[in-house]
């Protein structure tokens, strides 16, 4: 149990994918124009994320080691396009907002990393906890990204407007503003590690 | 407008106005990964522009030809990113065999290509605007254009950075970042170029 | 060459097992989006027309005089048989995008509603087309003859983008005798 808890915490922080390992940017600068798009794009991610943890690591004994790499592949693109085909179906607004970063989740580095160096290596219980892990550590990083641009740039937090005399920069909704956010994301972690490990 | 005409204002729109890094956001893996050093750009920019048109070309047949008549447009993702895969493994074989300079080149960017998003972005975007076979070309070309130009830049600017004196927690990636954010700026600048 | 057919029969299984699931979820959803977007297209339909309960969607749509500006699809709204008005979709190019915009018009040839279906203009200046302030603007007029800044006052700092969507009216206006 201990063990889990381990495997768990270390996706939320240590090994958080995107803010320390920086892979799987792409639909995290993308999509966070808004809360909303952010916490979509979470829960998809999460989905497939688990998904293959688990369908990867219960599958290990049969996986051949020399063709490992295309069966996650196809693992992956399947939790992909069921996905897609679920939010097309039950959310079209949402559908609308992530748009091909739906698919694209089939090329999240993070997901076929986890699968190549954790879940092929671990067992279904472990593999669980690190897919949940990475994918509350993935959520936090885009949702808190989210919260920045869409206070920053239009002035509002999930459409709901915080102050009344702030008056937002469109730049943050726009291009620049995901890459700065993610910087000071990072900037503040850093700091904070920093703090931590100075005690 | 000309055929040509049309063609040109793809081109630049796909390499400048709407910059696949820049306002896409995508490929940004290689993107922060890449760009230390100029040589080490070229070297890929050539590597995704050769695969991203060949991916654009193939993934046209499997698409017009193979999944639309046997209707089974819902294994799109699916096969495309097999396609992909297979691709660069052929053409990582094939540079091997018959031009070791060109291998020692590109050889070791080639295996990082397949998780390059920007690939897959490229030929699920020619499906979605409806792209010919010609205008799937051109536009390939203008995306890994435009890539190619955003990691040099990027590149020229960290090689400098690496002399400066930065604040502490700002160092490494934050830096990366800011920069990145100010040159994104700089690509806001570029719409509206086409009309 | 043993285990070559391994590999190959293992991939095939995979395979086989993911295009099976995918069909089972496709066939359970694919259902669900085509009611979507026709549900999608009547409501906004109904939006741009809210006296009509039915609309017709017309087989052939006319040439646009304006080689800039594109007619999409012209739908009738009825109600009970008898017509209502008509419904729009037409598109032009903007500063940086292709604009694409509903206009209804009433019986009369009038204006009723403008609305910006898809636009990717400079944000917070070309966007600002989409709101209600500039395109109240456009109700009730009827003839072709709206030019930005005589009796159209554009947005501020989007004259570009102001003067495709009048573009774009003009034209629709110009097939009034449909």
């Amino acid at each position: 149990m201990k063990e889990f808890f381990k495997y768990l915490i270390n996706g939320i922080f240590k090994e958080n994918p995107v803010l320390v390992l920086m892979i799987g940017l792409c639909s995290v600068l993308a999509v966070s124009t808004t809360v909303e798009n952010a916490i979509g794009m979470g829960l998809a991610f999460s989905f497939v994320m688990i998904f293959s943890n688990l369908f990867v690591s219960s599958l290990r004994p049969i996986i051949p080691n020399n063709i490992r790499i295309p069966i996650f592949i196809v693992v992956i693109a399947t939790f992909t396009t069921i996905v897609d085909l679920i939010i097309s179906a039950y959310f079209p607004e949402l559908y609308k907002a992530l748009g091909i970063f739906i698919p694209l989740i089939v090329v999240n580095c993070i997901i076929i990393g986890r699968a190549e160096g954790f879940a092929y290596k671990h067992n279904v219980v472990e593999s669980l906890a690190d897919g949940v892990g990475i994918s509350i550590g993935y959520i936090w990083a885009i949702v808190a990204l989210g919260l920045i641009r869409e206070f920053l740039g239009s002035g509002t937090v999930l459409d709901k407007v915080i102050i009344q005399s702030f008056n937002p920069a469109k730049v943050f909704s726009m291009p620049p503003g995901a890459f700065w956010g993610i910087a000071l994301l990072m900037g503040i972690l850093k700091w904070v590690q920093q703090k931590i490990s100075r005690r | 407008m000309n055929l040509l005409g049309k063609l040109l204002i793809l081109f630049i729109s796909a390499a400048l106005i709407n910059n696949i890094v820049f306002m896409r956001f995508l490929a940004l893996c290689p993107f922060v990964g890449m760009s230390t050093q100029i040589e080490v750009s070229l070297g890929m920019g050539a590597a995704v522009t050769f695969v991203m048109v060949m991916a654009s070309v193939v993934t046209f047949f499997v698409y017009y030809y193979i999944l639309v008549p046997l209707n089974l447009l819902f294994l799109r993702t699916i096969a495309f990113i097999l396609v992909i895969a297979v691709l660069v493994q052929l053409v990582e074989m094939v540079i091997r065999k018959f031009s070791p300079n060109l291998y020692k080149a590109m050889g070791i960017y080639l295996p990082l290509i397949t998780t390059n998003c920007a690939i897959l972005g490229v030929t699920l975007l020619n499906i979605n605007y409806g792209h010919n076979l010609i205008e799937a070309i051109v536009y390939a070309l203008g995306v890994s254009l435009g890539f190619t130009i955003a990691l040099i830049l990027l590149a020229s600017i960290r090689e400098r950075l690496s002399y400066s004196d930065i604040p502490n927690f700002w160092q490494g990636y934050p830096i990366v970042f800011i920069t990145a954010g100010l040159l994104a700026l700089i690509f806001l600048g570029f719409q509206g170029l086409a009309h | 060459m043993k285990n070559l057919l391994r590999y190959g029969l293992t991939l095939m299984l995979i395979c086989g097992i993911a295009a099976g699931v995918l069909a089972f979820t496709y066939e359970r959803t694919q259902k669900i989006i085509a009611l979507n977007k026709i549900r999608e297209k009547e409501n906004l339909l109904k939006e741009m027309l809210p006296k009509a309960t039915k609309f017709v969607m017309l087989s052939n749509t006319p040439k646009a005089n304006d080689s800039s500006v594109k007619i999409h699809e012209i739908y009738v709204g009825k109600n009970i048989e008898s017509i209502v008005g008509t419904v729009w979709e037409v598109s032009t190019y903007g500063y940086s995008s292709e604009i694409f915009l509903l206009v209804a018009l009433s019986t009369d040839k009038k204006i009723e509603k403008i609305k910006i279906l898809s636009q990717q203009e400079t944000p917070g200046l070309g966007t600002e087309i989409t709101k209600r302030d500039f395109l109240d603007q456009f109700i009730g007029k009827n003839t072709p003859n709206l030019e930005v800044n005589k009796n159209i006052m554009p947005v501020s700092g989007a004259t570009i983008s102001s003067s495709a969507v009048v573009r774009a009216i003009n034209e629709v206006l110009r097939h009034n005798g449909l």
